[in-house]
């Protein structure tokens, strides 16, 4: 299938996220606004604080919106609940933690192939589609073996094998180079760079202000509002 | 999702827990063992009292003396001329000593006639020799538990072989010396006739040695069902309240009731240990959930459901009932096989005697415990019930935690550390 690389995959529309204490309020993210194309890779940086991980959160549906929307693929997430929402995420969804989040007691296929029990897959047809995309991200051979036998770099990869294994329209990753030494956070984001070459958009959040030089967008935060953008060849 | 998988992932995530899944099965097999090994014992007892009742036919009834009342001679011609009466059986017994190759063990001796033999028994089953005529010699018919030492099974007292018995300390000091005609098949006590560890001798010979002129007790029986219980309204116009009677049916009904009522209350019992297990299993369980609170936000974020994440709990708690249900069942049906032996050494094995005949008043039973011996019953009803119940505690002690880790928010519980 052709990618069109002028659709808009994701597009927030004056984007509120409000905390709550008793009778005092905290605004994380104050009317954002912004729109994300198909196989773009977007980086969200920005001081602790400003906003980032909420903004994922909200544009991940994982957390509540305050006011405003969060379109993705052109369907306001804001009304979806329960089942509705779990399908969504599951179809259109992939998340990349700095903790990688990997199940201890699973294997790294048997990881991967998460999202596809999720989804009701045939065992047969998952064991081939996450071993297909562990062996595309170099894993082949660690298919049987346990999280706590890989290094940080390979957890990170099979996690991104888990984010890719059901061909989400998004990836979202928060701080998936927080963990590694800089040689590995260049192979992380080489290997996400290539994931938006395939036609798949990618938004990160980062410190690291090395790794964004492959991306195509950077978006800085500050305050909960989006303080500048830059576009990068 | 597919069940398949939410089993595996329930097996899985068990299986990475060993110390602690074991445990938590463990209490499960405590529960349902206790249920097995408690049910069965009591359903052992019923058809091993239930049996021996049987033998004696739905038309016997057992007359025993009460207060000063003797039953001579003179009895037994009065109740055969009772209408409806088909026989009358008298037997006398008594305790003694019977010194065996290398021990000294405590037998009943019962005398009866050998026509009354086979009434008393049910069916005579020889081992070795034969019944002893119908006079007075001094032969004697041992049962299996005196032919062959209780500890080794090794046989002690052959066909032909003289044997010496005497009176128990605070008697007589009484000796005699019998001949044994025959040795009895294992017949299994009950509480009410301990065959096995009795000695049978003519009845006319009993009364000598014993020097009594009446009678332990008298089994009469009817000529049909339907004229039981107007022989037993013709012995107590008779004799009035002079005399005890037993009718085999209703005895045999009561029995069945009162157990039924034990077979409840043990089980009863025995499940209160599982509702602790169940206890154990929530706990275990919140922890569960406490620990895997951002495995729980995973797996949400990549599109499980809340039902999803509630059904790979419970068939984690499901499998513990399952797993814990059938471990439990076979410790149960191991344990209660040890029971009766284990009573049987707690009282004695040595002492043999003490179970002997109807002898005394009301039900007749005098030591019964001391040579009681049954074989548990487990059914499949009650495996059944035992594995249901497991499984249902294991699964409402689940439901809590596993509800609680489905209603989780996925950005809160990412976030848990």
């Amino acid at each position: 299938m052709a990618v069109r690389k002028d659709e808009i995959v994701v597009k927030t529309d004056n984007l509120w996220k409000i905390y709550r204490s008793g009778t005092l309020e905290y605004p994380a993210v104050k009317g954002i606004s912004i729109e994300i194309l198909r196989g773009e890779f977007v980086a969200i940086v920005g001081p602790s604080g400003s906003g980032k991980t909420t903004l994922l959160n909200l544009i991940g549906t994982l957390d509540s919106i305050t006011r405003g929307e969060v379109y993705l693929n052109g369907k306001p997430v804001s009304k979806m609940r329960g089942n509705e929402l779990a399908k969504f995420r599951n179809k259109t969804l992939g998340f990349v933690f700095q903790t990688y989040n990997l199940v201890s007691y699973l294997n790294v296929l048997e990881n991967v192939e998460l999202p596809l029990i999720a989804s009701n897959t045939p065992r047969s047809i998952r064991h081939e589609r996450a071993k297909k995309v562990l062996e595309q991200l170099g894993l082949g051979d660690k298919l049987n073996k346990m999280p706590n036998e890989l290094s940080g770099g390979e957890q990170q990869r099979v996690a991104i094998a888990r984010a890719l294994v059901n061909d989400p329209s998004l990836i979202l990753a928060d701080e998936p180079t927080g963990n590694l030494d800089s040689k590995t956070a260049q192979v992380v984001a080489s290997i996400l760079k290539n994931v938006c070459d395939s036609g798949v958009t990618v938004i990160m959040v980062t410190h690291n202000l090395e790794i964004t030089k492959s991306c195509n967008r950077i978006i800085y935060l500050r305050d909960g509002v989006v303080e500048k953008e830059v576009l990068q060849n | 999702m597919r069940t398949e998988d939410i089993l595996w992932l329930g097996f899985k995530s068990l299986k990475t827990r060993k110390v602690r899944g074991a445990l938590t099965i463990l209490s499960v097999v405590i529960g349902v063992a206790s249920i097995i090994g408690l049910v069965s014992q009591t359903a052992g007892i019923q058809a091993s009292v239930l049996s021996t009742l049987q033998s004696l036919g739905p038309t016997t009834l057992l007359v025993t003396p009460a207060r000063t009342t003797t039953l001579t001679q003179a009895d037994i011609a009065r109740m055969m001329s009772i209408p409806g009466v088909e026989g009358v059986v008298p037997v006398v017994s008594a305790q003694m000593r019977l010194t065996r190759a290398s021990e000294v063990v405590q037998v009943n001796v019962i005398g009866v006639d050998s026509i009354g033999l086979k009434t008393l028994l049910g069916e005579v089953r020889l081992l070795d020799g034969e019944i002893y005529p119908p006079s007075n010699t001094p032969l004697a018919i041992v049962g299996n538990g005196v032919a062959f030492s209780s500890t080794q099974g090794i046989q002690e007292v052959y066909v032909g072989q003289p044997i010496t018995l005497e009176q128990p300390l605070g008697s007589t000091g009484r000796r005699i010396t019998l001949q044994v005609a025959g040795i009895l098949d294992k017949y299994g006590s009950s509480a009410f006739l301990s065959t096995d560890n009795s000695i049978f001798i003519p009845i006319d010979y009993a009364m000598n040695i014993f020097n009594r002129r009446a009678y332990s007790y008298i089994i009469v029986k009817a000529a049909n069902v339907e004229s039981v219980n107007t022989v037993s309204e013709y012995l107590t116009t008779i004799y009035g309240r002079n005399i005890s009677i037993i009718n085999v049916q209703q005895i045999t009904q009561a029995v069945s009731t009162i157990m039924g009522f034990f077979s409840i209350l043990l089980g009863s019992v025995a499940a209160i240990s599982l509702s602790v297990a169940g206890l154990g299993i929530m706990n275990i369980m919140l922890v569960s959930v406490y620990e895997r609170t951002k495995e729980i936000g995973l797996l949400k974020a990549i599109g499980f459901k809340d039902r999803n994440v509630l059904t790979i709990f419970l068939s984690e708690a499901m499998l513990v009932g399952i797993i814990g249900g059938i471990l439990g069942i076979v410790a149960g049906a191991g344990a209660s096989q040890l029971v009766p032996t284990l009573i049987g050494t707690y009282f004695g094995s040595s002492n043999l005697g003490g179970g002997g005949g109807f002898q005394g008043g009301g039900a007749g039973m005098q030591g019964a415990m001391a040579s009681f011996s049954y074989t548990p019953v487990i059914t499949l009803d009650v495996v059944g019930i035992a594995l249901i119940t497991a499984v249902s505690v294991s699964v409402l002690s689940g439901l809590y935690p596993a509800w609680r880790a489905s209603k989780m928010e996925p950005i809160k519980a990412l976030r848990y550390e």
